[in-house]
């Protein structure tokens, strides 16, 4: 039977849409609507003015036959699969540091940390452009300390993408307040028996503290892979993904077919395919977590 | 769920039903618009009314920009003007949201580089030409007015400003070396043996013979009297001998390590490195003169000479122009008209620019821009006007910005040294064509 609303429940609805309305439109307009232009767009050849005539699957086979589609997204999976992890080991690692009772200035040592991951993105790539400099930059001085000659670290393709992956593992602040968060949530009984045990440091690092923390590291770790494969700023800033495309990645492609050769409905499908790959394999680690992540 | 689900869909049958409404709209105005042109009637009557106009640059530039728009207000009382400018990098995306919208302003700046990117939006300009008895090839200094009708004779756009390149070199690095200075009948051939007898020095401390600047790349097919294309960009020139014998030249600078490797000119920017005395010669364009030569101060005597010449005795040089073009869809199709021919053809305006810029009108280039030195320097601007008329446009950009990409790609492979110059152009050529077939379909 149909529920009859109180003239008070109808009213408070009524606001209640009012007032959500400006999100719901933003929405609909900023959001929703882009998505579903972009998806007919992939089935056009759209130029710059975001109008073109029907092609069907054109741009998709286009797409698989294109050696600059591949290579972007070599060098896109390669820069995911050192990053996101080299990232969440450095995050555990520092945590723990960060999680030590009774060191005084605490709460410096963590706001250094965090810094550097709400300092302009720009503002950042282009100062470690300095650092990574040949013959002047600060890196290359360290290492010159050591006895190791200067790295071409920004015009070499063996080095390029290795340093982007440097400079992003500096500024991991977000993911190590994360972790920080999941190792003050482990019960400090969990130590206090193991200690009666015998366990050393060892011992309760891997057999207590990295399994409850398995849900912040699968949090970590899709957030990760899904930013990972959005990376732009940093190789359009700092290499504008070169030497040779070494750094060129699938979201500078996708930038340039959209807004450099006016290819809208070539952005499109590439967009979409980074949408699916990225799909899949957020599917894939949460289907794998079942036998990795621990909740209580 | 299901009314949520008739909701949702609803929503969207009106937004799309909207957007394509309003793309409707847009072309009807086009088509009405057209129609409506009759500017061959005498117009009598005062230009009054509104107008938009939008363009970019910033600095002295943007300043000549917005003086020249008060001198139009002031011939013009009953005009208002509206000024749109925009940061350079940001003019792209914003103009061809604005066109494809409908909304864009009635009068756009504009250059020949665009490559016919943007023509189906823009008033043939040769009625009003025509109607107001004005000749191009008397009133504009040679050169400027190159590439603004298309090549089926439509005129896009008048031209404003110009600017070209002189090679800047240090007094004292050549005094060191024993090298004469550079004359303007040198050949691309001495420039190299002079590029190579300037460098000296490793590592940091490497002085090399000429800085990598951007501008080099868009030089070199010319260097040997070769092309990157046809005149109608349908047939790439990339893998003429002339051409190729170009980017072989490259090559052997990098590797002589007169010309700084990628590693060397990521080291320092290019100015610096000049300012700085680390490389004996800079490709000048006028855009910078004042700047650089502010930043060199007293530290060092130095000169400009036209770049080298290619076997047909041709300075080779590249101009890069700034023009105003009138929206096909503007309501204000007179007062959009005597904006452009002010900021085009009027005298006092012309002398604004010739502080920025070689003036399109002769008169103004001829005489205040010609009595001009270089801010801080006794170097007479005029080097800079004679560079103009034989100045190749510049040659990447606009409609064939894939070609462009590609072609920055084949560069990079010959400066990284990934490639010789033959292999590059071997592997890079078909490409180009590719992209320029495709601009073509």
């Amino acid at each position: 039977m149909k529920k009859k609303y109180s003239s008070m429940e109808k009213r408070e609805a009524r606001q209640f849409y009012m007032y959500i309305s400006p999100w719901i439109l933003g929405f609909f307009i900023f959001t929703l609507y882009p998505v579903v232009y972009s998806a007919i767009l992939v089935f056009t050849d759209a130029d710059r003015t975001g109008v073109g005539d029907f092609i069907g699957l054109q741009n998709i086979i286009n797409i698989f036959q294109d050696p600059l589609f591949r290579k972007a997204m070599l060098n896109t999976f390669y820069f995911v699969a050192v990053s996101v992890p080299l990232s969440l080991l450095l995050s555990v690692l520092i945590a723990a540091l960060l999680n030590k009772k009774n060191i005084k200035g605490m709460a410096i040592f963590r706001t250094a940390f965090y810094v550097p991951f709400i300092t302009a993105g720009v503002a950042v790539t282009l100062l470690w452009g300095w650092i990574f400099n040949t013959h002047y930059g600060l890196l290359n001085y360290a290492l010159g300390l050591f006895g190791v000659d200067p790295i071409n670290w920004l015009s070499s393709e063996t080095w390029a993408m290795p340093a982007i992956i440097i400079m992003m593992s500096w500024s991991i602040g977000n993911t190590i307040i994360i972790t920080l968060a999941g190792l003050q949530d482990v019960p400090e009984q969990l130590y206090e028996s193991a200690e009666i045990d015998g366990a050393n440091g060892f011992v309760k690092f891997t057999r207590i503290t990295l399994p409850m923390i398995t849900p912040t590291l699968f949090f970590n770790l899709v957030i990760g892979v899904i930013n990972g494969f959005q990376i732009f700023t940093q190789p359009y800033v700092l290499t504008e993904g070169g030497p040779n495309r070494a750094t060129y990645t699938i979201m500078m492609y996708i930038y340039d077919s959209a807004f450099k050769f006016g290819e809208m409905g070539y952005a499109s499908t590439m967009a979409w395919i980074l949408f699916a790959i990225i799909m899949i394999l957020t599917l894939i680690v949460n289907y794998t977590s079942k036998h990795w992540v621990y909740y209580e | 769920m299901r009314k949520l689900t008739t909701l949702f869909v609803a929503i969207m049958m009106i937004l799309l039903f909207t957007v394509a409404c309003s793309s409707d709209d847009g072309n009807n105005n086009n088509a009405s618009s057209s129609d409506n042109t009759d500017a061959n009637t005498e117009n009598t009557e005062t230009i009054s009314g509104e107008i938009t106009i939008m363009g970019w640059g910033g600095g002295n530039e943007l300043q000549a920009r917005k003086d020249a728009t008060d001198v139009f207000r002031e011939l013009y009382p009953d005009v208002k003007v509206n000024e749109i400018w925009l940061p350079a990098d940001s003019v792209d995306q914003k103009l061809d949201a604005a066109l494809a919208a409908g909304d864009a302003a009635d009068v756009i700046m504009m250059s020949p580089d665009w490559k016919g990117l943007r023509s189906q939006w823009l008033e043939d300009l040769t009625p009003y030409l025509e109607r107001d008895n004005i000749d191009p090839e008397e009133v504009f200094t040679p050169g400027a007015d190159e590439g603004y009708v298309t090549p089926d004779g439509v005129r896009e756009g008048l031209p404003t400003t110009q600017s070209t390149f002189m090679i800047a070199y240090n007094k004292n690095i050549f005094d060191d070396a024993g090298v004469p200075y550079p004359t303007e009948d040198w050949t691309w051939d001495d420039f190299a043996e002079i590029a190579k007898q300037l460098s000296s020095g490793s590592g940091a401390d490497r002085t090399y013979g000429m800085v990598r600047h951007w501008i080099q790349n868009r030089f070199a097919p010319f260097f040997y009297g070769g092309k990157p294309y046809n005149e109608d960009w349908t047939q790439q020139h990339i893998d003429d001998p002339e051409t190729i014998k170009a980017l072989e030249l490259i090559e052997d600078l990098i590797k002589a390590e007169a010309l700084p490797d990628d590693a060397a000119s990521e080291s320092m920017p290019m100015d610096a490195m000049f300012v700085s005395q680390k490389a004996a010669m800079y490709p000048l364009g006028l855009f910078e003169a004042a700047d650089l030569a502010e930043k060199i101060g007293d530290n060092f005597e130095w000169g400009v000479v036209l770049p080298p010449k290619d076997p047909n005795g041709k300075n080779v040089n590249i101009k890069f122009q700034t023009g105003f073009a009138m929206n096909k869809d503007s309501e204000n199709k007179e007062a959009a008209w005597a904006y452009i021919k002010t900021v085009s053809m009027n005298k006092e305006v012309n002398d604004l620019y010739a502080k920025v810029g070689i003036p399109a009108l002769k008169e103004s280039a001829d005489t205040t821009f010609a009595e001009m030195t270089i801010p801080n320097t006794d170097i007479k601007q005029v080097e800079y006007l004679r560079g103009l008329e034989d100045a190749e446009m510049a040659p990447w950009g606009g409609a064939i910005n894939k070609a462009t990409d590609i072609f920055e790609q084949l560069m990079e492979e010959i400066t990284t040294q990934k490639s010789t110059a033959k292999e590059a152009v071997e592997k890079y050529a078909p490409l180009i064509q590719e992209a320029l077939d495709e601009v073509h379909q």
